[in-house]
Order: structure tokens, then C-alpha cells, then sequence
């Protein structure tokens, strides 16, 4: 009798427990993905631990203004950026509550963007993307409490009555996204943007009223000064450039006030355009609401040497415990690439990179205006652009973009291969196939053009693949790589 | 029965949690013995009740639930024609499902705690007749009526028109008992109507029958006889749903607006608060409601699934849990484009 006691109460405790792992097991997959907020917080607990030296906490302002990679990439600091759309200082507070139990930042900087909220509660999507990337915690109880109205506990609790309706969204990339494969120890929360907002930039500088803050937004920016206090770790308060900088900065005059009250050094870059170099509509993205990455990397650069002057910060390049902000920075070059559109951009950004081009001419044409822009493009790149100039049909290979040296691989019956790095390319003219690497295809022959083909040395890869077509002025277009 | 002179007893019966909200209505001789004798709770009862309790929720949340999005956008909207009778159909189902998934529920929790009570719902749109559709539908309700109206107005031994004014009777009752609305009263009307005018045909068509050879025992016959049953009471169900008798009647005249059968087709219901992976959930859900029903029908019940190997009945019970989980209609739906990350 005992022992089928026993074995029930076996039998049910292991069902419960492969009940619970089976759901877990759902929540994982219904969890709302890559998405500000949530990955850029279970980023933070990806990162390895003591690595984090800056810390930068806010809302989008903080995650998209500034290029934490720029960072990395000039001066070997490693920041991470945890930060969330629209974010109200009451989730920055439990953000850096949660990032400061895994991580002991140098100095913490926080875009105060957030400072202009004015409302008790954020707008219902902004509740879920601001708390459901932290690991349970009490932490997190008192941030659903403080983000969310009483009637929603419950669903943000229970979790599922929030995320169970993404069922007929799901991808393949849902059921990869697991602590050991999601490789988000890669990302340090920020994001590349290319575009031109062109918004019209206004000079706060006259602008000298105090608004007065909503007080629930006020509450918790003492309280992240108060609890960075307690624990000894320097405070540094910034406003990244905004196109909206005259309504905004009655509220930015406030943070002021708070922050001389407290002694925290406070920036408003758009008191400071010249200084950060910030000084046209062309580093703004989208309608100015935010920087694009060339902005982005301005106020990365002027950051970055506010922090040099006033804190020591160590050089961590080279270091194998921070490979993972090695691994963002050529990570996010090469996506950032295959954004850019526009010519000029385009070898700007070659420039930055260690890459080898496959550059084909496919036919020859006058000399225009648009022609001679291309070549003087490809001149910055290689001392060998008039070779490209002068030829009337042909393939090179650009070895080293930054280093010019050229080969010269003509082929006469419209057929050429060869192989560099261990990879065969191959361009086909006479069977019409276009250009393929290792057998797979790559880029299609078209119109009269040159076609280039962005090989990525470090990786080993084709990265990128673009060609220059007369009948459109040789503009850039782009084909999809795999 | 003896009266119950125990106040506890009679306070427990009154206030029986499991079915005191929306049933199914008790009667005392059946409940209150079970509340004076001791009856612990037995494993295979327990797991009985976790599967039936299981059951419920999966008809109600995922099939109820989600044919309740279809069918609100089409009584809240202006269409017409098929779109109608599909919304029409969709409610018979939803307001079966929904019902019978609480009942199951209630039954189930009551199990929990060593109480047996009797199924409320009978695959009723297997009926073959009105009065056969009110033996399986709300059963609890129905034998109430039939005790204390039906039997004490005289029933049936009063002769036929005694007996057909005491079903009007029944039935108005019954619909006011619903709601306090025209609308409910029609529907009540209604379902005597029909029920009396089976009850005045019925050797007519028995002659019909048997002018035209048709075998009244064939499963063709049956399933005839269930088509017709689904069709009256969908029918008489729109004055039950309609939110008035006006709005029934305009709901009524909007199917004849127009002739249109091919939207049933086109995927013009996918655009209508379900899209196709909905409708996939739905059919899909509604088939295994079938399968069930006919089980049921042929005298299979829970103990069928209890006496199948431990694995088959965790996998069954994971499919039905799980699917409640992720595919009910519950909390705050889902709408991507809200975290789209735009003018932040």
C-alpha cells in the first residue's frame, strides 16, 4: 500500500516538474523578442561578469544616440547600454536596480530623455517591453507595480495572458532564443541606423524656464541618484542631441537643478552642437527623433572623452575577457554596411574595414558626372581607379580596401576564375550566370555597371554585394547575401 | 426524500460553490445525500476530474471563445447573406461550447471534492427532435422545469391542448428565466412553437414516411433529422444572441439582402475577426469536439481515456492543457505592430 503511494506521489511530481519545464519551455518561445527593453536587459545578464565599465541607462535616446562600438572601437571602453523606448525614469531605476546586481560599472551615464515623461503609467506595450526582459526577481515584482496600473498585475505576472496571443507570430529564430544560443552576449545594446532626417535643429540655448517635472518622474530620478551614491559609483546625466530641443528643454532646465543639487555633472549636447560636432540636420535619423550612426558616433566620441577626463578607464582591447566587444564592433560594422545606400557612405564605411572587393566593369560608357563621383569613390579606396576608368570590360580584385594594391585579372573570352583566400570566384559573361563564389550565386549580370563584391577578411566571408548601373546614374543598389 | 433538517447540510447544498454561479442546478435528492455521507477523494477521481476539468476549459477557451470573435464582429456589423448564416451557425456552437465547458468544469471541481454530479449537456445538436434537443441540452434546467412547472400545470394528462399550452408555458417561463427581455420571451415561444408543432405533425410525417419508404432507423435519416434540429435552433438562437427582438428581426432580413454563397469561399470570413490560422484553430477544434461527441454519444466517457496506458493519457491531457495555455482566448492579445518600435 505504501509503496503505491509512493510511486503515485513519483508519478505526479514528475509530471509536474516536466509539466513546468514544458511550459517554461513555451514561455521561452512566446517570450516578444529583439525588441528594446527585453533584449537589451537579457543582454545585461549575457554580459560577462565585471566587464561592464559604462553603463548606459535611458530610453531610446540612450541605446540609438550613442555608438557604444565607436566607444570600443577608439578607445577600448566597454559599455552596455541597457535601455527601453520611451523609458520612464521608474524602469531606468529598477533597470539599473537589476544591471547592478550582475554588474560593477566604473561610472554610470544616464540620457535623461526619460525626464520629459509625464504620466503615471507608460502606454500598454512600453509596460511589457520595460520589465519582461528581468529575470524574476523582487526587483522586478516592484518594477511591474511601479510600471503598470493595479487591473494588469495580474496578466504581467502571470505572464502568458501577455505573450500567449504571439502564437500565430512565431519564427524559427523563437525556438532558437535560449540563454546558451541566443548569443546576445554579443550585443551590448545598441544599434546601427542609416537615414536622413534633414529635421530643422533649434537653439535652446535662449530658452531659460524651469518646467516643473511630473512628480512620479522626479521621484525616481533622485532615486538613482541616491542609490549610485550609496553605492559609490559616479553619476554623469546627458541629453543626446534632439531636434525638439526647444519644447524640450524647460524640462532639461529642471534636470539642471536636480542635477547641481546632487553635484552630478549633467551635459546637454544641444547646448553643445559645435563641441560634439553635432552641427547639421544630417546626423539625424528618421524625422530627428533620433541620430543616425554617423551622429550616433559623434556623441560616442564626446562621451567618450568626458569619461577619459574624468575617469580612468582601461583600455580593454586585446583583452580575450572582452572579445565580446570586439565581436559586436565588426558585427555591427558589417550589418551597418549593408545598410548604407548612398555612395559616398558606402566607401566611407569601406574605409573603416578590413575587407578585400571583387570589383567587376561589365561593359564601357562616356565619362559622366555620376561615372567620375563612382571613380573618385573607388580613388579613396585604390590608388588603381583609372584602370577601372579606362577598361572596357574586365574583373579586378581590390586586395586590402584600405591599401589599394590591385590584381588585375582580365579575361578575354567573358569567362574568368580564381581563387583568393581559398574561395573560388567566378564570373561568367559568356553563359550569362553572373558572379558566384564556391559555386553559389551571388550576384546576377545585368546592365551595363560595375558590380562590386565586399569580401570580409576577418570572417572569412562575403559580406556585402552592390553594383553601380549606368541607366541609374550609378547609384547604389544592393543584392541580397546569404 | 426526507427533509433536511440539518442547516449546515441544506447551507452547503444552497451555496454548493462549484455550480452555484451558472449551474448545473442541483436537486437535493441527489446532492444532499452526497453532503451526509463521508466519500474521500480517490485518486482515479482525481484524475478524472483533471481531465474533465481539462475538457471544459479547452471547449470553452479555444473553440467558445475564439468562434465568439467571428461571430461579435458580424452581429456588431452590417453584413449580409452568408456571412450571416455562418455567424448564425458559429453561435449554436459557441453558446454550446461555452455552456457545456463551464458545466464540465463545474462537474470536475465538484469531483475534486467527492461529489458526482450529472452531466448537463448531451451532445444536443444531436438531437432528432425539439423535445429529444431539451433532454440533452441544460439538462439540470430542463428536469427543474419539468418538476416543478411541467408536472404540477398537469403535463400531458390533461389532454393535447392542455398539454401544448402548458409547454407555451414552460417555455415562456424559461426564456424569461434567461433575461428579463422580449427577446428571450420570443425565444422561449419559439422553441414551444416548434416543439408542439412536432408533437401536432408528428403522424403526418410518420405517413410521409412511409408513403416515400423512408427508414426513420437509418443513420442517414438521423443525421437528416440532427440537420434539422441545428437549423431550427440556430434559428431561434438569434433572437437568444441579437441583444433585442428588433435586432433579431434586422439580423433575420440581412441574411435574405442578399445571395451570396461563394463568400463561404473566398476568404471573405477570414477578414471578419478571425484569419485563416484562427479558422485552422477553429476547425481543427470543432473536429475533435465531433469525434468526442460521438464517442459520448455511443456510451464512451472519461473512464474510456482512464483505462488507456499512463503515457497516452499524459499526452492527452498535455495536448488539452497546453493548448488551452496557448492557443486560449484569454489575457491581452497580441498586437505586434504595438511593439513595433516606432515614435518612441
Amino acid at each position: 500500500m505504501k509503496g503505491k503511494y509512493f510511486k503515485r506521489a513519483v508519478a505526479l511530481i514528475t509530471l509536474g516538474v516536466l509539466t513546468l519545464a514544458m511550459v517554461w519551455y513555451s514561455a521561452q518561445v512566446l517570450l516578444i523578442k529583439r525588441t528594446d527593453g527585453i533584449t537589451t536587459m537579457q543582454g545585461l545578464y549575457a554580459q560577462p561578469e565585471d566587464s561592464v565599465d559604462v553603463l548606459l541607462i535611458g530610453s531610446s535616446h540612450a541605446g540609438m544616440n550613442v555608438d557604444l562600438s565607436e566607444m570600443w572601437n577608439e578607445y577600448g571602453i566597454s559599455a552596455y547600454s541597457p535601455w527601453g523606448s520611451v523609458q520612464p525614469t521608474w524602469n531606468t531605476y529598477y533597470f539599473l536596480k537589476e544591471a547592478l546586481a550582475y554588474q560593477t560599472p566604473e561610472v554610470v551615464v544616464m540620457e535623461m530623455y526619460g525626464s520629459t515623461v509625464s504620466g503615471e503609467y507608460s502606454d500598454d506595450a512600453r509596460q511589457v517591453t520595460n520589465v519582461l526582459g528581468m529575470r524574476g526577481s523582487l526587483n522586478k515584482v516592484e518594477a511591474i507595480k511601479t510600471s503598470s496600473p493595479p487591473e494588469r498585475w495580474r496578466n504581467m505576472f502571470l505572464l502568458f495572458p501577455v505573450i500567449h496571443g504571439r502564437y500565430s507570430s512565431i519564427t524559427r529564430d523563437d525556438f532558437m532564443h535560449f540563454p546558451w544560443t541566443d548569443g546576445l552576449e554579443n550585443e551590448k545594446g545598441d544599434s546601427k541606423r542609416y537615414g536622413y532626417g534633414y529635421p530643422e535643429l533649434k537653439d535652446a540655448s535662449g530658452v531659460t524656464d524651469i518646467m516643473q517635472l511630473y512628480p512620479k518622474t522626479e521621484e525616481y530620478i533622485r532615486k538613482i541618484i541616491e542609490l549610485l551614491e550609496e553605492r559609490g559609483i559616479p553619476l554623469i546625466m546627458l541629453i543626446t542631441p534632439t531636434f525638439t530641443s526647444i519644447e524640450e528643454q524647460p524640462c532639461y532646465n529642471a534636470v539642471q537643478v536636480i542635477a547641481d543639487e546632487y553635484g552630478v555633472p549633467f551635459y546637454n549636447m544641444n547646448l553643445m552642437r559645435e563641441k560634439a560636432g553635432i552641427d547639421s540636420s544630417d546626423f539625424y535619423f528618421d524625422a530627428g527623433y533620433h541620430l543616425n550612426t554617423k551622429g550616433a558616433r559623434k556623441t560616442a566620441l564626446f562621451l567618450a572623452e568626458v569619461l577619459k577626463e574624468k575617469f580612468e578607464l582601461e583600455d580593454h582591447r586585446g583583452d580575450p575577457k572582452y572579445e565580446s566587444w570586439e565581436d559586436n564592433c565588426k558585427n555591427q560594422q558589417k550589418s551597418y554596411l549593408r545598410m548604407v545606400t548612398g555612395v559616398e557612405d558606402y566607401f566611407n564605411e569601406l574605409k573603416r574595414m578590413d575587407c578585400a572587393m571583387f570589383v567587376i566593369k561589365n561593359s564601357s560608357w562616356e565619362m559622366s558626372d555620376n561615372y567620375r563621383t563612382l571613380l573618385d569613390s573607388f580613388a579613396q579606396i585604390s590608388s588603381n581607379s583609372k584602370e577601372i576608368e579606362a577598361s572596357g570590360g574586365g574583373d579586378w580584385l581590390l586586395d586590402g580596401v584600405n591599401q589599394g594594391t590591385l590584381i588585375n585579372y582580365y579575361f578575354g573570352d567573358l569567362y574568368s576564375e580564381f581563387d583568393y583566400d581559398g574561395h573560388r570566384f567566378t564570373a561568367d559573361f559568356k553563359n550569362g550566370t553572373g558572379i558566384s563564389v564556391d559555386g553559389k550565386m551571388l550576384v546576377p549580370l545585368g546592365e551595363p555597371g560595375v558590380i562590386c563584391v565586399v569580401y570580409d577578411k576577418e570572417s572569412r566571408t562575403c559580406i556585402d554585394a552592390v553594383q553601380f548601373l549606368k541607366d541609374n546614374n550609378f547609384q547604389l543598389e544592393r543584392f541580397p547575401v546569404q | 426524500m426526507e427533509p433536511e433538517k440539518n442547516f449546515i447540510n441544506y447551507a452547503l447544498f444552497v451555496s454548493f460553490f462549484p455550480t452555484i454561479t451558472s449551474g448545473p442546478i442541483q436537486r437535493g435528492r441527489k446532492l444532499i445525500p452526497q453532503i451526509r455521507e463521508r466519500h474521500p477523494v480517490s485518486f482515479s477521481a482525481f484524475q478524472e476530474a483533471v481531465f474533465i476539468f481539462t475538457w471544459g476549459a479547452f471547449i470553452k477557451m479555444v473553440l467558445s471563445d475564439r468562434l465568439g470573435i467571428f461571430v461579435d464582429a458580424v452581429y456588431s456589423g452590417s453584413y449580409t447573406g452568408w456571412v450571416q448564416v455562418a455567424a448564425a451557425c458559429a453561435y449554436s456552437v459557441q453558446i454550446y461550447t461555452d455552456f457545456a465547458g463551464y458545466s464540465f468544469m463545474a462537474i470536475a471541481v465538484a469531483k475534486l471534492f467527492g461529489f458526482d454530479l450529472d452531466e448537463n449537456f448531451h451532445q444536443p445538436y444531436f438531437a432528432k427532435t425539439i423535445a429529444d434537443f431539451w433532454h440533452r441540452w441544460h439538462i439540470s434546467l430542463t428536469s427543474w422545469f419539468t418538476e416543478y412547472l411541467y408536472f404540477p400545470l398537469g403535463g400531458n394528462r390533461k389532454g393535447k391542448p392542455r398539454q401544448y399550452l402548458n409547454i407555451l408555458i414552460v417555455f415562456l417561463v424559461s426564456g424569461l428565466w434567461h433575461g428579463a427581455a422580449w427577446s428571450f420571451v420570443f425565444w422561449g415561444c419559439l422553441h414551444a412553437v416548434f416543439q408542439i408543432a412536432a408533437h401536432v405533425t408528428r403522424k403526418s410525417r410518420l405517413q410521409l414516411a412511409e408513403r416515400f419508404h423512408v427508414n426513420m432507423e437509418s443513420a442517414a435519416y438521423r443525421v437528416w433529422q440532427s440537420i434539422c434540429i441545428f437549423a431550427i435552433t440556430t434559428f431561434v438562437w438569434i433572437f437568444f444572441r441579437a441583444g433585442g427582438f428588433m435586432q433579431a428581426v434586422e439580423f433575420i432580413q440581412r441574411v435574405f439582402a442578399e445571395w451570396n454563397p461563394w463568400v463561404l469561399f473566398d476568404g471573405s470570413l477570414f477578414h471578419i475577426g478571425l484569419d485563416p490560422f484562427e479558422w485552422n484553430i477553429c476547425w481543427g477544434s470543432l473536429l475533435l469536439l465531433f469525434i468526442i461527441s460521438i464517442a459520448r454519444e455511443k456510451g464512451y466517457n472519461v473512464q474510456a481515456v482512464m483505462r488507456q496506458p499512463a503515457v497516452v493519457r499524459v499526452l492527452i491531457w498535455w495536448f488539452l492543457f497546453f493548448s488551452c495555455l496557448i492557443l486560449g482566448i484569454y489575457g491581452e492579445g497580441y498586437n505586434a505592430s504595438a511593439f513595433i518600435y516606432a515614435g518612441f
